[in-house]
């Protein structure tokens, strides 16, 4: 597989994660954060759901005219100048890239924020060839100094304290013994000075492509720093990397898609820039690049294509998944051990990676359903994480403990003159056991529960006994004491 | 491997999609919010463009135009930097003369003209060309946009349809960078505090030029 993941370690991962107070604390702010301001962009647009419907709409009849939307992509994309190269994997798309880089004799090469690149590693590549990349997105910027994955697909420093970027901006800026860097104002105008050097003495400018429009044959971004414009705008080549899945008919798609994804992503009504490219410089334009190259990623999507993950090739990577998941929000992107974290992160990364070295991922879900209630193009994301965890099973993938006591499970419910009279006894035992408050504080087999909080206690009776008339009567409670 | 990687991916999809027959196109909506006329679009657009952290005036002539630009650029310690094909280089600048040169990194002021502005969120269109250098929006301190009353438009569907109209016998007239910008230059990526001035301009001011 070209997609490297350390999703096997998830478990010994976010139990790191938990134990990590600083971490917590940056999280507490993502959790407050990003899902507030979106809520309140969202209700500021009444048409907003009808909008995420036909957005849903629009990216599943693209998928299903995804050949015909590549090639007008292509023949737009050159006749305004440009090239367009597809890469079927991982090592064809660095191949290419590399190659482009040699070509135009590049020693520096500047990086917008572009998630297909992590996706491909592209960096490590480049720089084992003698290149120096540099990312220009300020988050990014600051992962990579220190030697660091985005840990979030919108916001990669999400992570990190200001007293950490304050560590790692001493530890690699020459010559500024004595900056101020106890403010985030300070940090991030050190920052700019630092990579306004780099932008004015790199050759190749890389960014991804948020959409890819085959009526203009354009790329669009969208950034709120500034940082992918001058990437693209400054070196003499501008070459935009992409997955297949991305493209969208007409400048009225991206339209629909940009009002859904702005608002998803940052609760904004806009980002900051929105741009759209095509082809490379005019005769007559004064700046922007000589060059314009466009690389076309498959790399494992059009083997969703028709499958039951078809609908995650919708996914416009906006991170509302993320922003409100509450597996996410307690550990953080790192622990998934994939450039793609979340819910969007453990549909894709079995599909990219295979499901061996990723089976944690599909269970890190309490299918609570935030993520589908909120995803803009209407992914039925704890549904396709059930199929994974399906096919978990199926390939005997789920762990002999598991499979145990599901067998156990099983072998019950399929006998109800067994099953029931054992629950109703069960319940009635454990309503009589438990301490005050109707909960245990311990319970055997259940210390990964209660370790951090009580377990309730049947209150007596089951569910069917109810339905089928039986008095439902509460297990008497004693005065909770806590 | 790169001749055969169109064909590959290509017949990759095909094979999935064997005979697929495409499902409808969705109906485009537009939000009702831009649809409005003029006086309640441009007060649509000053409240959107300003919630987005841009400062907005109306300046009635050229000679006020000349006169707010020298004065912005003079409250940030320059001169205003206008692209020498811009329209805005024969303004009546009197004693005060602009830099007539492409903008350079550091520059306090420089100075781009808007195609149009779109009320619905309060972004300005910029097409790039010789009088609209891209780096004039995003090298300089700070950046003014002089945005002529006439190019307001609603949501950016009225964009798409104004260069539609302008498309000559090959198609879409479409230049090489065009840009919508909300607001100022930020980041959130330290700690989510939304700071302005990340790589671009610290502030954007729009000039409203009222028709002559």
């Amino acid at each position: 597989m070209s997609f490297q993941v350390q999703s096997q370690d998830f478990i010994a991962r976010s139990k790191d994660a938990l134990a990590d107070a600083p971490l917590q604390s940056a999280l507490g702010k993502l959790r407050t954060g990003l899902s507030v301001r979106r809520r309140e962009a969202v209700a500021a647009l009444p048409e907003f759901d009808a909008l995420r419907e036909e957005a849903a709409a629009l990216r599943d009849y693209t998928l299903a005219t995804l050949d015909q939307q590549l090639e007008t992509f292509e023949a737009q994309v050159r006749a305004r100048g440009g090239e367009v190269h597809w890469a079927p994997d991982a090592a064809s798309a660095r191949a290419i890239i590399l190659e482009l880089c040699q070509r135009y004799g590049a020693k520096k090469v500047l990086k917008g924020k572009s998630m297909v690149t992590e996706e491909l590693e592209l960096n490590e590549h480049l720089e084992a060839h003698g290149l120096r990349c540099v990312e220009t997105d300020l988050g990014e910027y600051i992962v990579q100094l220190r030697r660091e994955r985005p840990s979030h697909i919108v916001a990669p420093a999400i992570h990190l304290r200001k007293e950490d970027v304050a560590e790692s901006f001493a530890a690699h800026h020459v010559g500024r013994e004595h900056a101020d860097r106890s403010t985030a104002e300070a940090l991030m105008a050190e920052a700019r000075e630092e990579l306004r050097a780099h932008f004015l003495s790199a050759e190749v400018g890389i960014t991804g492509a948020n959409f890819a429009i085959a009526e203009t044959g354009s790329t669009v971004i969208v950034t709120n720093e500034g940082n992918g414009d001058l990437t693209q705008s400054l070196p003499k080549v501008h070459i935009a990397v992409t997955g297949i899945e991305k493209v969208v008919p007409t400048l009225e798609d991206a339209s629909t898609l940009l009002r859904v994804l702005a608002r998803s992503a940052t609760g904004q009504e806009a980002s900051v820039y929105t741009t759209f490219s095509t082809g490379p410089r005019r005769p007559e334009d004064p700046d922007g690049p000589e060059a314009y190259h466009v690389v076309l990623v498959d790399n494992g999507r059009s083997a969703m294509l028709g499958t039951e993950f078809e609908a995650m090739l919708r996914c416009i990577r906006c991170g509302a998944c993320l922003n409100h998941c509450p597996v996410y929000g307690q550990v953080g992107g790192h622990a998934y051990g994939s450039v793609y974290p979340g819910p969007m992160g453990a549909v894709l990364t079995p599909q990219l990676a295979g499901l061996d070295e990723s089976v944690h991922l599909p269970t890190a879900s309490t299918f609570c359903g935030a993520c589908e209630a909120v995803c803009p193009v209407k992914i039925p994301l704890p549904s396709l994480l059930r199929r994974w965890r399906q096919r978990a099973h199926e390939a005997r993938l789920d762990g002999d403990r598991a499979r145990w006591l599901l067998r156990l499970w099983a072998f019950f419910a399929a006998r109800p003159r067994l099953y029931h009279p054992l629950l109703s006894a069960a319940t009635t035992v454990l309503g009589r056991l438990a301490g005050p408050g109707g909960t245990f504080r311990r319970l055997l087999g259940g210390k990964a529960w209660t370790e951090s909080r009580n377990f309730p206690a049947p209150e007596g009776g089951s569910f069917l006994a109810s339905l089928q008339g039986e008095e439902f009567a509460p297990t008497p409670r004693k005065a909770p004491s806590r | 491997m790169r001749d055969g990687g169109r064909a590959q991916i290509l017949g990759a999809v095909r094979r999935a999609l064997k005979a697929r027959t495409a499902p409808a196109r969705p109906t485009h909506l537009v939000p009702q919010r831009a649809r409005l006329q003029a006086p309640e679009l441009r007060a649509l657009f000053v409240a959107q463009a300003e919630g987005a952290g841009a400062k907005v005036q109306s300046v009635p002539n050229d000679v006020a135009l000349a006169e707010a630009l020298t004065a912005l650029a003079a409250a940030h310690g320059g001169v205003p930097v206008v692209a020498p094909a811009s329209p805005l280089a024969k303004l009546p600048w009197g004693a005060s003369a602009p830099a007539l040169r492409p903008v350079a990194s550091g520059d306090a002021l420089a100075v781009s003209t808007a195609v149009a502005g779109l009320a619905e969120t309060g972004s300005l269109a910029l097409a790039s060309g010789p009088e609209n250098p891209v780096l004039s929006a995003f090298l300089p301190e700070h950046h003014a946009v002089v945005l002529p009353a006439s190019a307001l438009l609603g949501p950016s569907e009225d964009l798409w349809a104004f260069l539609r109209e302008q498309a000559g016998a090959e198609g879409l007239v479409f230049p090489r960078t065009l840009h919508w910008i909300t607001g100022p230059s930020r980041s959130g990526d330290i700690e989510m505090t939304m700071l302005f001035g990340a790589h671009g301009p610290l502030s954007l001011t729009i000039l409203i030029q009222e028709d002559r």
